[in-house]
């Protein structure tokens, strides 16, 4: 068969594989609000506070940068708002990808074997397949960042192009300004064939419109204050300074206080940093659990199947050993991940799939030294595994329970079919932030949620059109002439009314593991 | 040729007593008190050699029922000898550890010179391996696995000297013998052990083939020794239990995945290797394996922060040199192989089963040490090579001085509760009291943050009270009350303060988990207030 047909027939696997099954998995509340969002810009275009074409938008925890979400509106605007609008866009990119590292493979190993192995092995990494079926900043990014690097490996570099890359990279991901120019810097000095008037050119490039967004952002309300908090969290993280001051209030008799200063102190933020970075990138996350609590990952799946260990320690030695281009391989692992000194204590799940194409190019490596016959059993196994995988996707669902709260979506359509002669009550403790989810998962009008803020960081909505919020503060009393609203509530909430009013629930909802979440209350009560 | 081979030795004993200094300086007093463990063995050795048999009257028992978890009784039996030698000191618990830990160096450096011929890598392994956190830590409590990662390490040298040095095949018998006496000695070593012979099957199968006739009697004497330890094993209850307890099926995480995929097959096969995995993460290794602190990031992982780059020079190094290929599979293989015990245990972490792990990791960031100085020596340019130096010494000294500070000061502020302290205070107490009461009652619930039920409690009181071996066997018998142990006039149990409050000439241990200080309306009842390391109350007095 030829090299193209491969090729093919490996894209079109790797397509299948992210878009099977389409509702896998359930959004978190941050998603359904760019799913949501989405919807509202391809609908009026207006985002979901009524800003006309916004730049800069806003969720619970930080800004959101543009290009996630437009993306996600050109797929609703396609397929409308259904799963598949909002996931085909990250699931079309999560292909490109495979084609990117096939194409980035030709520049370290002329070998067609090795790039199908390259490309292979990121088809079926579950990591990559697992981000590429939900909005997210990470997948793009590593789909920009592999584009760059091909194009500026090309002999022939276009400026406008670039441009267009940089900028794209720039208003995608915060991570990518501090991620870009050290990856272009390296890519430039890879190029042995542009000149040295061009590479400066070329940084140039990157350089200027990095530091421009950068600095239009620190200029926004609170821009300062989202990035020290989001981007560097290492700097405001108290466990830190903390341990230091306990540390040193321990006396012991004889033991010198200045010794003390000498070796507890803030330069301890470097290494806790450092050790913050390689923890992330680990054994464990890449080859047997990427995320424990479920949330972004398979149930005990790494970004890679637990095989890929094999050929990936063998490409480590061929790197170590062999020809100098393929040890920038590991550098670029590290210049990828860097930023992730400055993220300790947060654990961030998406940073490790910036190394992930690179992973794949050395387990591919590994991978080339074994017999054909055996790397074809390898990826038989590989496939299995993954079906069984996929087979098993319940105890996936039910592991990201707590952070993909799908079951909600029973009560929110419910409370949506009483919406047209009812206002409707949620205790806002049933999911993180459950505004979004009801405006996705209703028929809710985009109109009716528009609030007139113009930049605000971590903004929490508690009232849409209907739909209201009990807070832990509310309080309950039975309905004189006042109208009721169906209530669903928490179990927290139900203690309160059920010590006020004698009311019992008409229906309960239950979460993936059976637990009862949701009670739902005839309208007989009304809320303070 | 004959003042060169003189000046090594003196180097390598320098560096053993280096470590030894590391291992024995004062050893009873840091960790603060003798661990429930401790404490039940220490009474234990006593019992064994005044009366033959365990505190509940069991004849030279193979595993002890000590505090209901069933130990291995080898360590107990080893630690006759400097009980017979120094006498019944709270130190000499320890000793065996400390010994073996010491012994590891001599041993580290043995099996690296046979395996490298190289006398400056195997003394770089060995200085390395003197201040290694796990190997300091472990030595100084009474630990097995110490014993059992020393004698593999002696054992593996006996067994080189066969397969690569072409000695007598006497060494090889004697290789297999140590080999054999570490199982019988650590549980994890009965799961290691095989492992680690199958290694070495595999990396010399070319010479074990050519002497297949010689490797086969030393493969049937193997047998031979293992099989009391299968039929005891397996047909000894109690380390029956030992074995089941600790084994991963009891690991809730395992459970939870289980559950949540209805397979058990299929959860034992993610399980078991994501488990694996997590062993060689970089914090648990370098930061906060040893759990000494509460303060997160600051802590003691059971290799130096220091070792980390060294570690990656060296890994490096051994793929890059074709001239330790042997070395590399083994060390690499045995890095793997030795973390396997942890994987398949109960607990997410257990670093006292991966001792010989982090060992072959010292070991492995002694190369990447090697490396680098030799690269230096290389430069011409002299201060380049001073300041290179100056910057790995001093950051040298700098980690070991924070270990220490973290061992002697911050360990015993923050995890005293662990250590069971103060127990020893209390059972001095209560001695001192004992004439003055017709009743102790001992409630041992107590915890700095959360409660936690004190185990042990009956051998504090029989050891700090110097009591007979032979009485208490007589004598100790549970009672009728929750957690009731009764021995003497002393009563181990649940304090129930509205019916106990009325007893009369009693003097009541309890901690505020069990009578909150408000509860007692007398205070003047309260006579005496123990408090843990870090001043936060233990527990109380109370004359009835």
């Amino acid at each position: 068969m030829k090299v193209n047909n491969w090729l093919i027939i490996l894209l079109l696997f790797a397509f299948i594989i992210r878009i099977v099954p389409i509702s896998f998995p359930d959004f978190t509340s941050d998603e359904a609000r760019i799913a949501y969002r989405a919807f509202a810009l391809s609908t009026t275009g207006k985002d979901e506070l009524g800003r006309s074409f916004p730049v800069l938008f806003n969720s619970l925890d930080n800004y959101q940068l543009p290009v996630v979400s437009y993306i996600t509106a050109l797929g609703v605007l396609i397929f409308g708002k259904t799963d598949l609008g909002v996931r085909i866009p990250f699931i079309l990119i999560g292909t490109a990808i495979v084609l990117l590292i096939y194409q980035l493979s030709r520049f370290f190993m002329d070998d067609i074997k090795y790039s199908i192995f390259a490309a292979a092995l990121a088809s079926l990494s579950p990591g990559l397949i697992f981000f590429s079926k939900f909005p997210n900043e990470y997948i793009v990014s590593i789909f920009l960042t592999l584009i760059l690097i091909t194009q500026v490996l090309k002999e022939r570099l276009r400026l406008p192009l670039m441009l267009v890359i940089v900028l794209l990279m720039l208003l995608t991901s915060k991570a990518l300004w501090f991620v870009l120019l050290p990856v272009l810097l390296l890519t430039l000095f890879l190029n042995k064939k542009i000149k040295k008037r061009e590479k400066i050119l070329f940084f140039a490039v990157g350089l200027i419109p990095t530091v421009i967004i950068i600095y239009l952002y620190l200029n926004i309300q609170q821009g300062m204050r989202s990035l020290v908090e989001n981007s560097f969290p290492i700097i405001s993280d108290v466990t830190i300074k903390n341990g230091i001051e306990k540390l040193r209030s321990q006396e012991a008799s004889g033991w010198p206080t200045l010794l003390d200063r000498i070796i507890f102190n803030k330069a301890y933020f470097i290494v806790t940093g450092i050790f913050h970075w390689f923890s992330e990138l680990s054994l464990s996350r890449l080859f047997t659990e990427l995320d424990s609590t479920g949330n972004f990952g398979f149930l005990k799946l790494g970004s890679f199947s637990k095989l890929v260990i094999i050929p990936f320690f063998v490409g480590l030695t061929f790197l170590i050993k062999g020809r100098k281009r393929f040890k920038f391989l590991s550098l670029y692992i590290l210049l990828v991940t860097f930023p992730l000194v400055f993220l300790y204590p947060v654990k961030n799940t998406g940073f490790i799939l910036f190394a992930l194409p690179f992973v794949a190019l050395i387990s591919a490596l590994g991978l080339k030294i074994f017999n054909q016959k055996i790397a074809v059993i390898f990826f038989i196994i590989l496939i299995a595994e993954f079906l069984v995988n996929l087979w098993f996707i319940q105890a996936s669902i039910k592991n990201s329970n707590q952070y993909r709260q799908g079951w909600i979506k029973g009560a929110i359509q419910e409370a949506d079919a009483y919406a047209s002669n009812y206002s409707i009550a949620f205790s806002d403790n049933l999911t993180g932030d459950i505004i979004p989810f009801i405006e996705w998962y209703t028929h809710f009008r985009p109109e009716d949620g528009y609030e007139d803020i113009k930049l605000p960081y971590k903004f929490h909505q508690t009232r849409v059109s209907k739909f209201r919020l009990i807070v832990s503060e509310s309080t309950f009393y039975e309905c004189g002439f006042d109208r009721p609203p169906y209530i669903f509530a928490s179990e927290r909430d139900l203690k309160k009314i059920q010590e006020e009013i004698k009311v019992l629930p008409q229906k309960l909802y239950k979460n993936y593991l059976r637990e009862v979440m949701v009670y739902l209350l005839p309208p007989k009560v009304c809320i303070h | 040729m004959h003042t060169l081979i003189n000046r090594k030795t003196f180097i390598l004993v320098l560096i053993i007593l280096a470590g030894a200094l590391f291992r024995f300086f004062r050893l009873g007093e840091y960790p603060i008190q003798l661990n429930h463990d401790e404490i039940s063995q220490l009474y234990d050795i006593r019992s064994i050699l005044e009366t033959k048999k365990d505190i509940y009257g069991n004849f030279l028992p193979l595993a002890f029922p000590s505090t209901g978890d069933y130990k291995v009784g080898h360590y107990i039996y080893i630690s006759t000898i400097p009980y017979l030698i120094f006498g019944n000191q709270e130190a000499t618990i320890r000793i065996p550890a400390a010994f073996f830990g010491t012994l590891t160096i001599l041993a580290v450096f043995l099996f690296v010179k046979i395996l490298t011929k190289n006398w400056l890598l195997a003394i770089l392994s060995a200085t390395v391996t003197v201040f290694t956190p796990s190997e300091i830590f472990y030595s100084r409590k009474s630990f097995e696995n110490v014993i059992g990662s020393s004698l593999d390490l002696f054992g593996l040298f006996f067994l080189l000297k066969h397969l690569k040095e072409g000695a007598g095949r006497g060494w090889a018998i004697l290789g297999v013998f140590v080999l054999v006496i570490a199982m019988y000695i650590y549980t994890s070593q009965t799961i290691l052990i095989p492992l680690l012979m199958l290694l070495l099957i595999i990396l010399f199968r070319k010479k074990i083939l050519e002497q297949r006739k010689d490797f086969l009697l030393i493969f049937v004497l193997w047998i031979i020794f293992v099989i009391p330890l299968i039929i005891i094993t397996t047909v000894n209850p109690s380390l029956r239990f030992r074995a089941q307890s600790v084994f991963i099926n009891q690991d809730v995480n395992l459970g939870k995945v289980i559950n949540l995929n209805a397979n058990e097959l299929k959860s034992y096969i993610d399980f078991i290797p994501a488990k694996l995995l997590y062993q060689f993460d970089p914090d648990y290794l370098f930061l906060d394996g040893l759990d000494l602190t509460n303060q997160n990031a600051f802590d003691i992982g059971p290799l130096l922060i220091w070792q980390f780059p060294f570690l990656i020079l060296g890994i490096i190094f051994l793929i890059k040199n074709g001239e330790f290929s042997t070395a590399r599979k083994l060390l690499f293989g045995l890095t793997i192989l030795a973390m396997i015990p942890s994987a398949v245990t109960f607990e997410d972490f257990s670093p006292h089963r991966s001792i010989l792990s982090f060992t072959m990791m010292s070991i492995i960031s002694a190369f990447g040490l090697y490396w680098l100085v030799r690269i230096i020596f290389r430069f011409g340019n002299l201060s380049l090579k001073i300041l290179i130096l100056t910057i790995i010494f001093t950051s040298l000294i700098l980690n070991i001085v924070y270990f220490i500070r973290m061992y002697i000061v911050s360990y015993p502020h923050e995890r005293s509760e662990k250590l069971q302290y103060p127990f020893k205070e209390v059972s001095l107490y209560i001695w001192s009291e004992y004439n003055n009461f017709d009743q102790i009652i001992f409630d041992p619930k107590f915890g700095d943050t959360t409660p936690i039920i004190g185990v042990g409690t009956a051998y504090y009181l029989a050891y700090y009270g110097n009591y007979p071996p032979d009485k208490l066997q007589k004598e100790l018998h549970s009672g009728n009350k929750p957690r009731e142990v009764i021995f003497d006039k002393f009563s181990i149990r649940e304090v129930f303060w509205p019916a106990d409050k009325d007893l009369k000439n009693t003097l009541i241990i309890v901690s505020p988990w069990s009578i909150p200080e408000h509860d007692i309306k007398d205070k003047s009842r309260i006579i005496r207030r123990f408090y843990f390391y870090n001043g936060a109350l233990a527990f109380y007095a109370i004359r009835l």
